[in-house]
């Protein structure tokens, strides 16, 4: 239950950098890659990164992030450091 | 009289901090006639005001519910109230003695909220001030307190840049619609001072960290000030973009590994952050460690840095101001290649205001550093596409292009 609300707060994020109006967003779920099936590029993962720390107040390291491939690995770090 | 015996209350009760947007264009010191509009957090705020703007007469726009005491009745009409019956719909009589002190050079004080509000957030905000300040033809002031009064409280306020309505709304009666988009101007300009004010409360916390920064400050003007000596190229439109208070993002060319030294030459009135490549932090001991006390943030250019980033955007949100190359190395050529997107998202992340700057490079060590500044840019707040950030830093990069073509012309 927890998963999805986190997921939707994310498509939140995720849409508000990507500019393709056509892309649908209901496809999203844990599997989704990051980089490859959302075309997110560095500077787009940073906002998203940044709107996650403000969001869920926790700050993300550099070694977390090189463990992030997909949405579900986003989720479970969300879930294991929000305060 | 009264304000002169006040001040030991002043100075108990309110121990105030006064804070600018912008400190060049409205000081406390306002001249002619005006609107002043305050959120309203306590029934302390107008005794503030009276004391804030210490050697002006502020009359100030009371509710009826204040008149019912008779020592308040009497305070309040020696001291300058004008009575609003807020349960009446008539509105014609405060809004011409209003409009007749400020077109005699008073100040009006108005609480467009019309009653306490204890929430972080602002209240609705009631447009009749607005009528006033257009009758009038009078600038509206907006300030913002804190509300923090007490014994053991201290009490923060600010004060944003005179917004002049008779700029926007030229009609002599304005429709309904008009006066509703303009009181929504108003809020989200005293929305703005309220998110400024908590940066720059946060500024001035005390840590340790800061003196070593001001330290290495020391150091660097004492040796390195002396062999730029820095020549500001003031830009005609905002001259003081070396002063500016509050945050930013100063975008820069980087033609020489002495350029950061130079924009903390340039901006040695304020703690500035800068990013450096960790190359050039890590490879010498003693650079290191002047370079971390100087604010420097390190970045990986190699991999996604979410740490530095996170960094820089915690020095922003913490009022300071942050030195960035987006070029991304040193680059001798003209400007042609590009510039990496990280300023624009950063901008966009934080609402800092972009200034670009061109540091023409210098033919021998012993010239003059020269620094031209270009027109301050400030990024769609709605907007946050990766599509939005390309072109945000499309119009740095020609902006920056702009002022290495001027000091061009400048040096011929």
């Amino acid at each position: 239950m927890e998963n999805e609300k986190i997921i939707g707060e994310l498509i939140e994020m995720f849409s508000s950098v990507n500019e393709d109006p056509s892309f649908d967003y209901s496809k999203i779920n844990e599997e989704t890659l990051i980089f490859d099936d959302l075309g997110l590029n560095s500077i787009g993962v940073m906002y998203i990164s940044l709107s996650i720390e403000e969001k869920y107040g926790f700050t993300i390291s550099n070694e977390m992030m090189s463990n992030i491939k997909t949405v579900g690995d986003l989720v479970n770090l969300i879930l294991n450091n929000k305060k | 009289m009264m304000k002169t015996t006040g001040i030991p209350l002043e100075l108990l009760f309110f121990k105030r901090r006064t804070f600018y947007e912008d400190k060049y264009v409205q000081k406390r010191r306002i001249k002619g006639g005006a609107l002043l509009v305050s959120n309203h957090k306590s029934i302390f705020d107008y005794m503030m005001y009276f004391f804030l703007f210490f050697f002006r007469k502020i009359y100030c726009l009371v509710a009826e519910v204040m008149y019912r005491n008779a020592f308040f009745r009497f305070c309040l009409n020696t001291i300058g109230g004008i009575r609003v019956d807020r349960s009446d719909p008539n509105i014609v009589g405060f809004v011409n003695k209003s409009v007749e002190l400020i077109k005699k050079g008073k100040l009006v004080l108005s609480f467009p909220e019309s009653r306490l509000i204890h929430d972080k957030e602002l209240g609705v905000f009631y447009p009749s001030y607005i009528l006033i300040a257009l009758k009038a033809d009078a600038p509206i002031i907006p300030i913002y307190t804190d509300g923090r009064y007490g014994l053991f409280k201290r009490s923060s306020v600010i004060i944003g840049k005179p917004i002049n309505l008779r700029d926007r709304c030229h009609d002599e009666n304005p429709s309904a619609q008009e006066i509703n988009a303009l009181n929504d101007l108003v809020k989200d300009k005293i929305q703005e001072l309220k998110e400024t004010l908590e940066r720059r409360k946060r500024n001035h916390l005390f840590s340790f960290k800061k003196i070593l920064m001001d330290f290495g400050r020391f150091l660097v003007y004492t040796t390195l000030g002396l062999l730029f000596r820095v020549k500001i190229h003031k830009n005609p439109s905002n001259p003081n973009l070396n002063r500016i208070q509050g945050h930013a993002i100063v975008v820069a060319n980087h033609n020489s590994f002495m350029d950061p030294l130079v924009l903390l030459c340039a901006y040695w009135r304020r703690r500035c952050r800068c990013l450096m490549a960790d190359v050039v932090v890590k490879g010498h001991k003693l650079r290191g460690f002047l370079l971390n006390q100087l604010g420097c943030i390190k970045i990986n250019r190699n991999a996604l840095d979410v740490e530095s980033i996170s960094k820089c955007s915690k020095a922003l949100n913490n009022d300071q101001i942050l030195i960035m190359f987006p070029e991304g190395k040193i680059n001798r050529d003209s400007l042609a290649g590009s510039f990496k997107a990280g300023t624009a998202m950063l901008s966009i992340k934080t609402k800092a205001p972009i200034i670009p700057c061109y540091v023409k490079p210098r033919k021998h060590w012993y010239n003059r550093s020269h620094v031209y500044f270009g027109d301050m840019i400030k990024a769609d707040r709605k907007n946050t596409s990766l599509k939005m950030m390309n072109e945000l830093t499309e119009r740095i990069r020609n902006s920056i292009i702009d002022l290495e073509e001027m000091a061009e012309k400048e040096g011929k």
